[in-house]
């Protein structure tokens, strides 16, 4: 995964800190077992029943999850449509999971 | 519903609500590369208004399509006239998925091909005693022809001379238009329907008739889609006529629309796009009324007639009001890429521009410019002559364009034409005449250019109106250039005049261009004259605003070029003449106003005379008398009635701000170009 090794995006920390703020920050586990999942396949369920299946891109704080190159799957069309990058906000989210992938499945489980 | 993915994907959803716990405030975890322009772009789930696929409320759901439901021969008819505005409302510049693909019935053609129709549902036709081919046959066919007519106008579509996205939408959202069916196979499909409705045991099918001239109408437009231009352009003629004979017949028939439990009415879903592959959201369309989709067709015969007649016509012109499709299938057959109207070298064009414009013939032209006596012509003429090809090719491309990309294509070049002019000036000064008629070919030549040019010009500046691209405070100036370009145009016009013989075509097109350019600088000086008054912005605001506003003719380009531009405009000299207006009893703008426009309105009624010897205007005539010179009589009209009545409520006390009371009403189908006014009832009780 390249992102995983990736530095992240100069977005996530403020610029002007200096190196020793850095230093003092609280681990963050849940933060970097999250940054593991960028540009893994997500499928999230949401509570209208529909599902969505795509490559997880970008999330902030309030959850609300982007997903690149989806599908939406519902009653009306089970066997899926190309949605193309979709923002799921988390008030409609009731599940979400990671496309399996034997290497991460340590990472999660300690989680 | 089964999750899709099966058992492969791991619960991750603690992780995101843990993480969104150890996230700073402004945080955002991305993916390297994306940005938040990116995430703009995301259509956010569950927001009404981009989310194509929210389930919808009770009162909007519609009752699953059935397309083996047995159907009344009205509702059939009925069917096929919606799917025919379907069709026309693409046209008009739509998204497949909020038109065409309404049209349930095209996404079931095999379910409703006779031969894999199983007997339960045929038993359903005869236990109602409905034919089962109204189905199988009309419908079926009558919805692949409009499909096929559908593919045939995106081929045209998209090759490039109009737009996608902008003139019209290409997006197919995965969703086939018979790509692969012949248009032959269709035809032979809506010939078997017509064999069955014009057999004799079908003679009591109620609406046969009708059924039968909308699948005739089909077959029609079928052929004249499927046409190959310009080759087969001697066929449209002949189909046209067909087409207009069944569009009236079908015009004049009355369709019961269908009541409110009738299954045709679920044959039409506004809501598809929410199950089909989508770039981006869409809201439903009400499609149109089915007497304007009747003119829609006609609108399209007249621009298939209208491109027919451009291969005949003497000068070429266009009309905004028609379809992408008319418009990109006349570039077509207006150029190939190497020959003109698919008849003429590309020099042609030039031959014409100097014969319709100055009557000068093409050869006088090339004898004054030969470098030897071999006849072959000089550098400077070869690169004058290629310029102006170029130039006059690209011009007539823009022309099939919208409006807005058409002006786009103006300010670039008209840059272009002053070169050109330039070029001209120095090509003629260098060549001796030999007599008066070569002093008078060199005298034309450049002259011609510049005609051109005002042209040019002067479009650029009226298209701004037409765009309504012009803030209130911007438009004194619009008017006041304006007024100076037609005011040195018409001094061109004039010198062009004095050296185009009599009773050519030539000189009465351009007598005619004499008139339309004084009547419009009037007009625009009478504008002027009313709408200026003192602006809010101080003058270097207003100077960067305008050097932003015209840089299409303040570029640094005309610089390097010796002969100083004659439509450079002055912002000083308008300064001026903005502070002496504004300076200006009311009373006296008034009276100067009036009479301007008393001098427009009888101009404009003998320019409708004039009109009717010019040549250049053979093909739009009557629209430009009915149409384009009424709309200029009405807003002249307008304006002068609403003047006398402040001149006669004008005295000292309350004249000084009554002109500025005047409200400006932009009617664009009236005319684009000048507005109509009114005056606040109080200003005049």
């Amino acid at each position: 995964m390249s992102s995983a090794s990736s530095p992240p995006p100069s977005s996530q920390s403020p610029s002007p800190s200096p190196p020793l703020l850095h230093a003092s920050r609280p681990r963050r586990p849940a933060v970097e077992a999250l940054k593991d999942l960028l540009n893994r396949t997500l499928r999230i369920a949401c509570s209208d029943g529909r599902v969505f299946v795509g490559t997880f891109v970008c999330v902030d704080k309030q959850l609300h999850i982007i997903l690149a190159n989806t599908d939406e799957y519902s009653m009306s069309k089970p066997e899926g449509r190309y949605v193309t990058m979709v923002m799921v906000p988390w008030r409609l989210v009731v599940t979400i999971s990671v496309y399996g992938d034997s290497d991460d499945e340590g990472k999660l489980d300690v989680l | 519903m089964e999750l899709p993915g099966g058992s492969q994907f791991k619960d991750v959803t603690q992780l995101f609500q843990d993480a969104s716990r150890e996230m700073d405030d402004d945080e955002l975890l991305m993916v390297d590369g994306f940005t938040l322009y990116d995430a703009m772009s995301a259509v956010e789930i569950g927001d009404p208004r981009m989310d194509s696929g929210a389930p919808l409320p009770e009162s909007q759901r519609q009752p699953d399509f059935d397309p083996l439901t047995p159907l009344l021969p009205e509702e059939v008819c009925w069917i096929l006239d919606r799917s025919m505005a379907c069709e026309m409302h693409w046209h008009a510049g739509n998204a497949l998925a909020q038109t065409v693909y309404t049209c349930l019935y095209m996404h079931h053609l095999a379910t409703i091909d006779l031969d894999s129709i199983p007997s339960e549902a045929r038993r359903r036709f005869f236990d109602r005693g409905l034919p089962i081919q109204l189905t199988s046959l009309v419908i079926r066919s009558g919805v692949m022809g409009m499909v096929k007519c559908c593919d045939l106008a995106y081929r045209e579509l998209v090759k490039g001379n109009v737009h996608d996205c902008e003139d019209w939408q290409g997006e197919k959202s995965d969703t086939s238009l018979l790509e692969s069916v012949t248009p032959q196979r269709v035809m032979m499909l809506l010939g078997d329907a017509e064999l069955w409705l014009s057999q004799d045991e079908n003679r009591d099918v109620p609406f046969r008739t009708e059924l039968l001239h909308r699948i005739q109408l089909r077959g029609i437009l079928l052929r004249l889609f499927s046409l190959e231009m310009p080759r087969k352009l001697p066929f449209v003629v002949p189909l046209l006529a067909e087409a207009r004979q069944l569009l009236a017949l079908v015009r004049g028939q009355t369709i019961p629309p269908p009541q409110e439990a009738s299954p045709a009415l679920h044959a039409f879903d506004p809501r598809i796009t929410r199950r089909l592959h989508s770039i981006m959201p869409m809201r439903p369309l009400i499609i149109p009324p089915q007497a304007e989709t009747w003119n829609a067709v006609e609108g399209l015969l007249d621009g298939w007639e209208m491109t027919v007649g451009t291969l005949h016509a003497s000068s070429l012109r266009w009309k905004l009001s028609r379809p992408p499709f008319i418009r990109s299938l006349t570039q077509t057959i207006f150029s190939d890429g190497s020959t003109i109207m698919d008849r003429f070298a590309v020099s042609w064009l030039v031959e014409h521009f100097f014969l319709e414009l100055a009557h000068i013939s093409f050869g006088h032209i090339v004898s004054l410019f030969e470098k030897n006596s071999f006849g072959s012509p000089s550098n400077s003429f070869e690169e004058f002559h290629s310029a102006l090809t170029r130039l006059i090719v690209q011009h007539i491309w823009a022309s099939y364009h919208n409006r807005p990309r058409q002006r786009r294509h103006s300010m670039k070049t008209v840059i272009d034409w002053h070169e050109l002019y330039d070029h001209a000036l120095a090509m003629t000064a260098r060549t001796k005449p030999r007599d008066s008629a070569d002093s008078r070919v060199l005298k034309c030549i450049p002259l011609a250019i510049l005609h051109w040019r005002a042209g040019i010009a002067r479009d650029i500046v009226l298209s701004g109106f037409e765009l309504e691209l012009h803030a209130p405070d911007e438009r004194p100036f619009a008017y006041w250039y304006l007024s100076e370009i037609l005011q040195t145009h018409e001094e061109v016009l004039k010198e062009l005049l004095s050296a185009v013989p009599e009773d050519t075509p030539a000189r009465n097109h351009l007598l005619v261009q004499e008139q339309y350019v004084a009547v419009l600088k009037e007009m625009s000086l009478a504008f002027f004259t009313i709408l200026t008054c003192s602006s809010k912005f101080d003058p270097a605001r207003r100077w960067s605003n305008f050097v932003v506003r015209y840089k299409w003719a303040l570029r640094g380009r005309y610089k390097e070029i010796s002969t100083p531009d004659p439509f450079a405009p002055n912002y000083r000299t308008f300064l001026r003449e903005e502070k002496n207006i504004i300076e200006e009893e009311q009373g006296k703008r008034i009276q100067k106003a009036l009479r301007l426009l008393d001098s427009t309105l009888p101009r404009l009624v003998q320019l409708g005379t004039l009109a009717e010897k010019d040549i250049a205007l053979q093909l739009c005539r009557a629209e430009f008398t009915q149409h384009h010179l009424a709309g200029l009589i009405l807003v002249s009209e307008n304006v002068r009635e609403h003047l006398v009545l402040l001149s006669g409520n004008t005295d000292t006390s309350t004249s000084s701000s009554s002109l500025e009371q005047l409200r400006v009403i932009w009617d664009l189908e009236v005319c684009p170009w000048f507005p109509k006014v009114e005056v606040p009832s109080h200003r005049i009780a």
